[in-house]
Parts: structure tokens; sequence; C-alpha cells
């Protein structure tokens, strides 16, 4: 009996399954995330490509005054973002866990159906919305609650409230999904011991759905920090984020190696926090996937 | 009755781990036989190598005097009840019954007869069109059964085909069993961690440890005369003493020495040698209580004081103190004399044994 | 509280539907019910030309990625070795790229390697970001997969081809359906990957949306949006079915 023999049968199907999405992936995802590093020490040619030679200019140049504040500004809005959307979608998700197992599933269904629609679709619908001739601000100049000059669009205030729109659903499955498991006597034991009944929230019902929360913080900063079409849509002139300034780089007002800097400089920022976050929590990773999947689409 | 099926000096390695040590088994026609074995002891490995879904790495399997050790699992006679059942969560109940013959090729008019019949051995006739999710984990088991049995295998393994139910429904398909057994009569190979189950289902038991096999009897043989210390503490409840053989008694007996309870004669198995250190195992049942010393010159016994009583209805366990040693007894009460006093706790009381009664270990195992 | 976040996810929907039946060029107020913008949409060649576009990229995307991505669900599912550990980090890590950062590291590559950028690199693009999807779509199918029956199948006489079309298939099928459903969905809603790697010929539904909202008159846009809103609604609810549909 030849054992060596008996491991290399048993080795080819591994290749043959594990292969094709393996060298897909190497090609098209992982070289390419490399590739931007490289050419962040490129400088541009004349025709809008990559010149051959190799340069620190790149680098410096978008260090400068102004892509710093927009580096800033991108940090704070997602941190903003991230914020509201917690704000918002822990009593959602309490209030629906605590509802009858057969309604739960619809008030989710609620909750991601306006997923469905296109991306690009549902920033358009905001900007209907936003409008200076459009419902809400004939509405609100109506009740008198807005002054005169007051424009809800292409500023900063439509950027967050859009981004929360278009990511509060990614909140709201996570934690949900975490309460449904906590135990609710908890909070009653913590009532009968004496807590009032924000402390009860605050001290056992907050610590018991940790877990949701983090995932929560995890899919909604990383895609509000990546955001592009929405600043580029409502947000302004004083609405840009770097997601805009990449896509400027990399179409109208070609220099591709300086996108390439701007993009490596947006991934540092991203991945180094998350892959430290991540090493600590390691359940994270299957959390994301399945809210993500759950939610039948991605945040784009 | 004959040797038909026989697995011959099996080998099995998962890496650096040496599963199935050297084993070798014989089962005859038509009889039960059992795998018995803590989990971890290799007793699945070798179904699984029976059945055909693993590989030995050495060894030979015979089935009907046919080596069959290279043959794959849709090409033998062999027929599994997986532990988990295994049915095909998308087919009905015939239909998962039926999946074997069709397999085969078999007319669909014949098909549905031998599925009838199944149904009917399994008495779950009515339950023909239901989704294995809409059924009982009882039912499950006997719709698994059902479609290994149709294709009229030689030789059916059922590995541990009940430890997904709980207790009262074991018992009874321990029985249901028993009667598909006696019904079809094909020779059954059966995996189980349970002694129970093995004791009241098997024609035979091979009991395992650590990937070997440590005895091969009877249950009366296992349970009355096992070969090794690890046999009589996995079947049943004994106690276990230290001791030396002094002196050997005309061939069949010897006087050993249990120390500080004092030297006894006992049955000597293994005819162990004077000066051998060996374990001394008592079974709880063997003991009799007497409340004073009794007048028996055949009866070994010492003096002991009761330390707990568990009463249990048909037996009454007592926890007694001798010397350094703490010894577990059971009485039965088949007479009821109400104005006889029960022992109670801390009283001083005798227990006695019958040197028969005895079994000497070796402390070392043979292997 | 839920009401009130109820409000905000469905009003602009509701208000973005309601202007598409309105004769107003401009949105703001009602002037009487009228399918003009639907007309104008149909008659527009640009938008018929973007449709087609999307579902070509949509199917072969769909196609490649189911293929690949259930594979490597299987490897992910069968084999626990170091090669699976790296193997899960490559499919996993798209997931968490923001679109931006994958739409300018494929176009920075197609660029290096002198590519021409059109259908093509953005089918190659999509079929990427679908691929993790659907792996983790049909790996959560395979972990509920009960591995014993397909022993108990060849242990019941059947080989490969009768395991595969009579266990494997009908049991996987629906798991890998969804994936696919998903991949659609996804490919047919992206926007920021197509808009960096596209070019001249590649213009997508959301890529013309988004020329459109940038250039075009609004009420189209709004009428545009209502069909393309059924479309993926029918697409999604399909995908539903599947992915609840459990033997």
């Amino acid at each position: 009996m030849n054992t060596m023999n008996h491991k290399s049968d048993k080795k080819l199907p591994e290749l043959l399954s594990t292969a094709p999405s393996y060298l897909w992936l190497f090609v098209f995802f992982l070289l390419p995330s490399l590739l931007v590093f490289a050419i962040a020490f490129k400088s541009a040619d004349s025709s809008g490509g990559i010149s051959d030679s190799w340069t620190l200019s790149t680098i410096s140049n978008v260090l400068r005054q102004d892509y710093i504040i927009v580096l800033w500004r991108t940090i704070w809005v997602s941190v903003v973002v991230t914020a509201l959307c917690l704000l918002l979608s822990i009593p959602v998700a309490y209030w629906i866990a605590q509802q009858p197992k057969k309604y739960r599933y619809w008030y989710l269904l609620l909750i991601i159906i306006p997923l469905w629609t296109n991306f690009l679709i549902r920033i358009f619908a905001w900007r209907t919305l936003l409008h200076p001739e459009g419902f809400l601000r004939t509405a609100l100049l109506w009740l008198g609650v807005i002054p005169d000059d007051m424009f809800l669009l292409n500023n900063m205030g439509a950027v967050i409230t859009v981004t929360v729109y278009t990511c509060l659903p990614f909140a709201i499955l996570p934690i949900f999904a975490a309460a449904e498991k906590f135990n609710f006597a908890l909070l009653e034991a913590a009532r009968d011991l004496g807590a009032s009944r924000f402390k009860a929230f605050y001290a056992i019902f907050l610590p018991g759905i940790k877990r949701g929360i983090l995932t929560a913080i995890l899919v909604v900063f990383i895609p509000a920090m990546g955001s592009y079409a929405i600043p580029d849509l409502v947000g302004g002139v004083d609405g840009e984020l770097l997601g805009n300034k990449i896509a400027l780089r990399a179409s109208a007002n070609r220099n591709l190696p300086e996108a390439a800097a701007l993009a490596a400089m947006l991934s540092i920022i991203i991945t180094v926090p998350v892959l430290a976050f991540m090493l600590k929590h390691k359940r994270l990773l299957r959390n994301i996937i399945s809210i993500r999947r759950s939610a039948g689409d991605s945040t784009k | 009755m004959s040797d038909f099926f026989e697995l011959k000096n099996i080998e099995k390695y998962f890496g650096d781990h040496h599963v199935v040590k050297d084993v070798s088994f014989q089962v005859k026609r038509g009889e039960v036989f059992s795998l018995l074995g803590p989990s971890g002891c290799g007793k699945t490995t070798i179904l699984r190598i029976a059945g055909g879904f693993e590989d030995p790495n050495g060894g030979k399997i015979f089935l009907d005097g046919v080596d069959i050790t290279d043959k794959s699992p849709n090409k033998r006679k062999i027929n599994t009840v997986f532990q988990n059942y295994a049915l095909f969560p998308h087919m009905t109940v015939e239909d998962n019954i039926a999946f074997g013959p069709r397999t085969a090729g078999l007319e669909e008019s014949q098909v549905q007869k031998k599925v009838a019949e199944m149904l009917k051995i399994i008495r779950l006739e009515n339950l023909g069109d239901r989704r294995p999710d809409t059924i009982s984990g009882g039912q499950k088991q006997r719709v698994a059964i059902a479609r290994a049995l149709i294709n009229n295998p030689k030789l059916l393994l059922l590995d541990e085909p009940l430890a997904a139910l709980d207790l009262k429904l074991r018992q009874y398909m321990l029985l249901e069993l028993d009667r598909i057994h006696d019904e079809v009569g094909t020779t059954f190979i059966y995996v189980t961690h349970d002694q129970g189950e093995a004791m009241s289902l098997s024609d035979r038991i091979a009991v395992m440890n650590n990937g070997r096999i440590e005895q091969i009897g009877t249950p009366a043989e296992i349970y009355e005369n096992p070969h090794t210390k690890f046999v009589a503490s996995f079947i049943g409840d004994t106690n276990f003493f230290d001791g030396r053989i002094t002196e050997k008694i005309d061939g069949e007996y010897c006087k050993v020495d249990m120390f500080g309870l004092g030297e006894f004669p006992a049955y000597n198995e293994h005819k162990l040698p004077a000066g051998a250190d060996i374990t001394i195992s008592i079974r709880p049942e063997k003991f009799r209580v007497f409340d004073k010393k009794p007048e028996n010159e055949n009866l070994n016994m010492f003096e002991a004081q009761i330390i707990d009583i568990v009463y249990q209805g048909a037996q009454t366990r007592y926890w007694v103190k001798a010397k350094e040693h703490r010894i577990n007894l059971v009485t039965q009460h088949n007479r009821c004399y109400l104005d006889y006093k029960q022992p109670t706790w801390n009283d001083k009381i005798w227990v006695a044994w019958h040197r028969d009664d005895v079994m000497t270990l070796p402390n070392a195992n043979p292997h | 509280m839920t009401f009130a976040v109820m409000i905000f996810m469905y009003l602009p929907i509701a208000v973005l539907i309601a202007q598409s039946f309105n004769s107003s060029r401009y949105g703001g107020r009602w002037k009487g019910f009228s399918l003009k913008w639907y007309e104008a949409l149909f008659r527009d060649s640009s938008v018929i030309n973007a449709t087609l576009n999307t579902l070509v990229v949509a199917l072969v995307a769909t196609l490649v990625s189911t293929v690949i991505g259930t594979s490597a669900a299987w490897a992910l599912n069968r084999y626990k070795s170091r090669l699976q550990t790296s193997h899960y980090g490559l499919v996993y890590a798209p997931l968490v790229v923001p679109d931006v950062l994958m739409g300018i590291s494929m176009l920075l590559m197609f660029v290096s390697f002198k590519v021409e950028l059109g259908l093509t690199t953005v089918i190659l693009a999509h079929i990427t970001f679908c691929l993790s999807f659907v792996a983790f779509t049909v790996l959560a199918r395979l972990q509920d997969f009960d591995f014993t029956i397909l022993q108990a199948a060849q242990d019941l006489g059947a080989g490969p081809w009768r395991i595969l079309w009579k266990i494997l298939l009908p049991l996987l099928g629906p798991g890998i359906a969804a994936g696919a459903m998903m991949a659609f969905t996804l490919s047919m809603d992206d926007f920021v990957v197509t808009f960096f790697v596209g070019g001249p010929g590649s213009t997508t539904l959301p890529v013309k949306v988004y020329s459109m909202m940038k250039h075009g008159p609004p009420a189209i846009i709004n009428a545009l949006s209502v069909v393309f809103m059924a479309f993926t609604f029918t697409v999604a609810i399909l995908g539903q079915i599947f992915t609840r549909k459990k033997f």
C-alpha cells in the first residue's frame, strides 16, 4: 500500500476545483491591488498613460494640502455616517427583534426591499426629493421650518443623508441578527436588580449585541470611505470626497499615477485598521459575508 | 453457520495516527456481530473499511470467500445504515427506499413490489409519500434500514444506528431491529459505544480499545469472563483491587493477597504464576451482605462499614469502606421480609463473595 | 422609530415613481398624469443599446462567475489545507474592498497591459466581483449539505453520473441558482466598477442613467428608473424565492 500515491490522488480534485477561482482572483484582484502601489511610484506621460521611469514626485504630489483636506473630510464624513447609522439601526433592530417571530421576516424584508432598487436610482430619488423645487424643500418652506435661502441639495448634509440612506439596511441586519439571539429576560433581570430602563439598555443590551454593532461599523464605514457616486451626484463642490478625486484623476482630468497614489492612500487607511480589527474578531468575517449576502446587494 | 465475512490483519493510518491496529475477525452467516468500544477506538473506521468508504493501509477483506478489498462501495454486496440516516432529503420515503433497485435498473413494477414489501417489514406502509424531514427520528431510522435491506445485501453494516434517538425510542428500536433481523435473516455488523445495545442485540461482541480488539465473545462471556482490565471496566460496573498471587492451588485456583483485606482463594482464569502482580475485579452484584459474620467456609469475606446507600427500587446500591478501600455493591430485593432490618448508614456489615466470582486479570496487556 | 425609518426608506422611491407619471418637465409641481416620458424612453435608441449591453454583460458574468464560484465553494467546503486558507482570503477580500478601489486597480492593470477598454474589460471586472458572492452563497448551502448521503448513494450502487443527476444537482441546484441570481443582480446594478473599466461602446444601463442624471432631461430618468426598478425587483424576488426554498 503506497500512502504517497494515495495522497497525490486526493490532491488532484482539490487543485482542479481551487485553480479557477484562485488564478482568476490572483490575476484580476490581487495583482491589480498590488499594481496600484507600484504605479504610485510612476509619473504620467503626455498622452494620459503611465511613464516607464520611477519617481517619488507623484507621492509628494498627493500629500498636498488640498488632498489632505479631502482625505480628512472623507474620514469625518464616514465617521458621522457610521454613527448616524448606528443611532438609527439599534432602536429599529431592538424593536424588530421583540416582534413575534412570524412577523420579523416581513419587517426585515421591508428593510431590504429598497436595496433592490438600483443604487443610482436611489440617489436620483433623493435628488428629486431634495431638489430646490422638490417636494421636501417646498414642504419645509411652507411649514416655515427652513429659511428661504437654505438649499437641501449639493452640500455635505445631502451627502451624509443619502449615504446613511444607502447604508442603513446593512447596519440594521447585523444588529438585528445579534439582537435576535439576545436573551431579553436579561433586561428584566437587570430591572429586577434595580437598574433603570436606560441603564439596562446601556449596560446589558448594548454589550450583548456588541458583535453585531462591530459588524455594522465595518459594513458601513468601509463603503462610506470609498464612496464616489453619492458625493458626485448630490455633494456639489464642497462635498467632494477621496473617491471623487480618484475618479476625476482616472477620467476627465487624467493622471493615472496620481489616481493610483490616491487609491493606495485610501487602501492603506482602510486596510490597516480593518485588518487589525478582523484579526481580533475572526468570526466577524463570516458575519459580514452573510449580511451582505442576505441583503442581496453590495453597497456601491 | 459458517464464517462468511472476514477481516484479516487490517491496518489503517490517518496521517501519523494509527487508528486500526492489526484487526482480524470472522463473522458467521446470519449473526449479529457488534463492534463495541468508546468513541475514537476505531470501530467506525473498521465499519467504513468494510463498506468500502476507506481503504485499509494493510490487510484483506473477504466476503463469501472472495477478496473484496479493492472493490468500491457500489460494487460490494454490502449496504450501510449511516449514523445520521443519510436519507435523501429531496425524495419521498418510497423513492429513498427504491433508490437501490432503480439504480440497479430493476423494472419499475418489480421496484414497486419490493418497496411495498419493505414498507411492510418496517411497518411504515402509510408514510411512503412523505419527505424525510416530516417523519420522526425512529421512522427515519427504519427507512434507512429498509433502503439498505431492499438490495438483499449479504451483509448489513449499522453505524451507531440508535445514537440520535432518545432513551425510550432507543429501547423500542432495539426490539424492532431484533425483529427485523429475525424476519430477514441478513448478517448484521453493528457498531456502538453503548454496552446495553450490544449486549441485548448481539450474538457476539468484539470489544475495541485504542484501535485493537481486546476480546471477542458472546455477551455472557464478555461480561462474566473479561480478558482485560479494560473489558471488565467498559462492560458493566466493577470493583478493582490491586493484588498479588501468593501461591497456586491445584491448577484451577490460586491464593491472592488483596493488600490489606486479607488473602483469599480465587479462580485463576489466565493461569498466572505465583508472585505475579494482578488486578482483581469483583462485580457489585457478586457480593452478598450479612449483618454478622456468616458461618460458611466456602465464602471469602471481610468486615466493612456502610458509607452510602442508594435505594433504586429493584435493588439497593451500597458504598462500603473496608480499610482504605471503597467498594460498590448491589443487593437485589427478590424477597420482602418486612421485619428484616435493612442495614443502614455507618452499620458494620460483612461482605462475602464466592471464589469463582473473582476475576484475576494480568496487569500488563497481552499486546 | 421603526415607522420613521420606514418613511425615510420609502419616501424617496415613492416620490420618484409618482414623478415619472408627472407631465411636468422638471418635476416639482404636479401637472397631470402622463405616460409621455415612458414613450420618450422607449424611442431612445441609446437606452435600448445600454439595456442590451447590460444584459450581455450580466449574462456572461453570471455564467462564468457561477461556474468558477461554485467550484471555489466546493473546494473551500471539502478541503481543509493551507491552500484553502489563502484561497479563503482571496475569495473573501473583494467583499470588503470599496468599489472605487476595485475599479481603479483594474483600470490601472488594463492600461498597464495595454488591454483596450470595452465590453470585454467590463465583463472581466464583473466576473471578478460576482465570483466571491456566488462562492459564499453556494458555500452557505454546502455547509448545510450532509455529505454522507453521497456515500449512501454510492453504497446503494450509484455511480458518479447518477449521483450528480439524482443527488447533487437537485439538492445544490437551488443554492447555485440563488448565487447566479445574486451575480446577475450585482452585475446589472454595478455602476462604479463599470465606470472605471468601461470604454466606448460598453455603456451599460447604470452608466447611461448616470450620464442622463448629469446631462439629460430629468423626467425621462424617472421613467427609466421605474422600468429598471421593476426589472431588478423581478429578479430579486425570484432570487428570494430560490434562497428561501428548502427541502
